[in-house]
């Protein structure tokens, strides 16, 4: 099972970040203007590939989540890019674009956590135009993911981390830059949250995360349960130590060693605590124990 | 005192309590009575909608209305006299979807999972049905366009919040619905996973959502609080040139409670 996370910019990525992952996703898909993103720092996206190669991984270049046909001309300049640096996979969550890619390029491709994949047959559909990935939308529970095994397509889910929770067609940050004084683009690297007694939510960019992260450090036995892929640790909000120390966690745990430290640990890199997101057919920002 | 961040609104916006039979002009309410049966309608695509097209919700498989929603029967005996498409936009497998088409003798569905839409089109049996892609697939760009058609889909409902790109997205081999009257939300219609995330009811496979956009949130930066910020959705009238025309507004009480006569 491989171990994947996602990095924004090459200034974020250090090699004890990567060290314990299997492959990276580059970019930030919630906004091209996120200061040095890989989706648009071409420089930068060659020398971060530079690095994963030497390091023997495996590297995925992610696309902006929601385009409109303003953002098209930019995203094939993204693919052109990616695929003049050979990377092993282009990572997006719009139906067009990805049939696109298929249609015209030799690369696989990984459907992302927004691509709307619920059922079976958009599975189905996918992987009939030659989808090697997905990544099912982020509410299905373990009952709902095992139907899609049934399909002959790689699975990958997040097992850590802050999931998103909605794409808006602007960045609800832009209206706080007088009020703070800070503009854009330094403003998202700012930590921001909208809280209302136990509800919190992080806004980044055209995305708005869970304010709580995911965590199935106890419950890794039911994911490998269904035979995927893929894990994820979604980090592309978080600081660079984030990445190293959760990573190197679930490295441990992904062997299966658990460590009451490492669980414990993991609570506490946690702002606003833990939960199961959607696995167990209950309210996302709910956490049961396990183990 | 707090200060109070807005949620940005799109132009043309108003506030969901004001106007709202001013911005339907001569459009009829979204309740009608035909045959004596009570019908809450997904949308209205003629001002003269009694001798048009007229979208139902039936029950258990539409969003938002199952209180008005109709039966199977009910739907079947519409469909003696009118042009009816059904709404069975909840996200379920396909098989299910397949089922209650097979009972109906409409003119077509609205369907919310691109995956079934493209297996019923595979289908030998259900060859003259046509589809409607929900806007919850949230088709963004030309490339969204020309896939849904690839897939099947006829006619696509595209997001409010495209209603300036509507030009540059026809010609492409589907025809277009587009907003007239819209509630512009926090997300894309189609990516909000809130409702299920804080009160595990999901907007897309049970129909409702627990408006969580709505509550007073506080702006927070590192430990300190900044002001207040809610994601109220803007009603918003788009003057479009579509093949259909939507007019949204099922789900709020204040726009559903109206009948015929009171318009």
């Amino acid at each position: 099972m491989e171990l994947v996370t996602n990095i924004p910019t090459l200034e974020m990525m250090s090699k004890c970040s990567i060290e314990p992952y299997d492959a990276i996703y580059l970019g930030n898909p919630y906004c091209w203007d996120f200061e040095g993103n890989l989706m648009s720092n071409f420089n930068d996206l060659e020398a971060a590939v530079e690095i994963l190669r030497e390091m023997g991984k495996k590297v995925y270049v992610s696309t902006f989540a929601a385009p409109r046909n303003a953002d098209l001309e930019r995203i094939f300049r993204l693919i052109d890019r990616a695929i003049e640096l050979n990377v092993d996979a282009i990572e997006s969550t719009n139906y067009g674009v990805i049939n696109y890619i298929k249609r015209e390029y030799d690369v696989r491709v990984h459907a992302g956590g927004f691509t709307n994949i619920y059922t079976k047959a958009s599975a189905e559909l996918l992987a009939s135009i030659g989808v090697e990935r997905i990544m099912p939308t982020y509410e299905l529970s373990i009952e709902d993911i095992e139907r899609l095994k049934e399909v002959n397509i790689e699975l990958e889910l997040v097992i850590h981390g802050k999931i998103p929770l909605g794409i808006s067609h602007n960045c609800f940050l832009l209206q706080f830059k007088d009020d703070i004084g800070i503009e854009c683009p330094q403003l998202c690297k700012q930590e921001l949250w909208y809280k209302h007694e136990d509800l919190v939510l992080k806004p980044f960019g055209d995305a708005t995360l869970s304010g709580k992260d995911l965590c199935m450090y106890e419950h890794m036995e039911k994911l490998s349960g269904l035979n995927i892929d893929a894990c994820r640790i979604e980090a592309i909000s978080e600081r660079i130590g984030y990445r190293e120390r959760v990573g190197k966690i679930y490295r441990k745990r992904i062997s299966g060693i658990f460590d009451r430290k490492d669980f414990e640990e993991l609570i506490s890199l946690s702002k606003y605590g833990i939960c199961n997101g959607f696995y167990f057919n209950k309210a996302g920002q709910i956490y049961v124990g396990g183990v | 005192m707090a200060k109070i961040f807005s949620f940005q609104k799109p132009h043309n916006s108003y506030n969901i309590s004001e106007n709202f039979n001013d911005l339907r002009g001569g459009i009829k309410s979204t309740r009608l009575n035909i045959n004596n049966m009570k019908i809450d309608l997904m949308q209205l695509v003629s001002p003269d909608i009694e001798d048009k097209v007229i979208y139902v919700g039936l029950k258990g498989f539409s969003r938002y209305s199952d209180e008005n929603a109709m039966t199977l029967d009910e739907i079947k005996e519409l469909c003696n006299s009118k042009r009816v498409y059904v709404a069975l936009n909840r996200v379920v497998e396909f098989e299910k979807v397949r089922e209650i088409i097979e009972k109906l003798n409409c003119e077509g569905f609205i369907i919310n999972d691109l995956g079934t839409i493209w297996k019923l089109k595979k289908c030998k049996d259900n060859p003259d049905k046509r589809i409607t892609s929900s806007v919850g697939l949230n088709p963004v760009n030309s490339l969204d366009l020309e896939f849904f058609k690839e897939v099947g889909v006829d006619i696509v409902v595209v997001p409010p919040e495209l209603y300036d790109e509507l030009p540059r997205l026809r010609g492409r081999g589907v025809q277009i619905e587009s907003f007239g009257f819209a509630l512009v939300e926090m997300f894309y219609k189609g990516k909000c996973l809130l409702s299920a995330y804080f009160d595990g009811i999901s907007t897309k496979r049970k129909g409702t959502c627990t408006k969580k956009c709505l509550i007073k949130w506080d702006v927070i930066l590192g430990d300190d609080f900044k002001g207040h910020i809610s994601f109220p959705p803007k009603g918003t009238k788009f003057d479009v040139k579509a093949d259909f025309v939507k007019i949204e507004g099922r789900q709020f009480k204040k726009f559903r409670n109206k009948k015929v006569s009171e318009v």
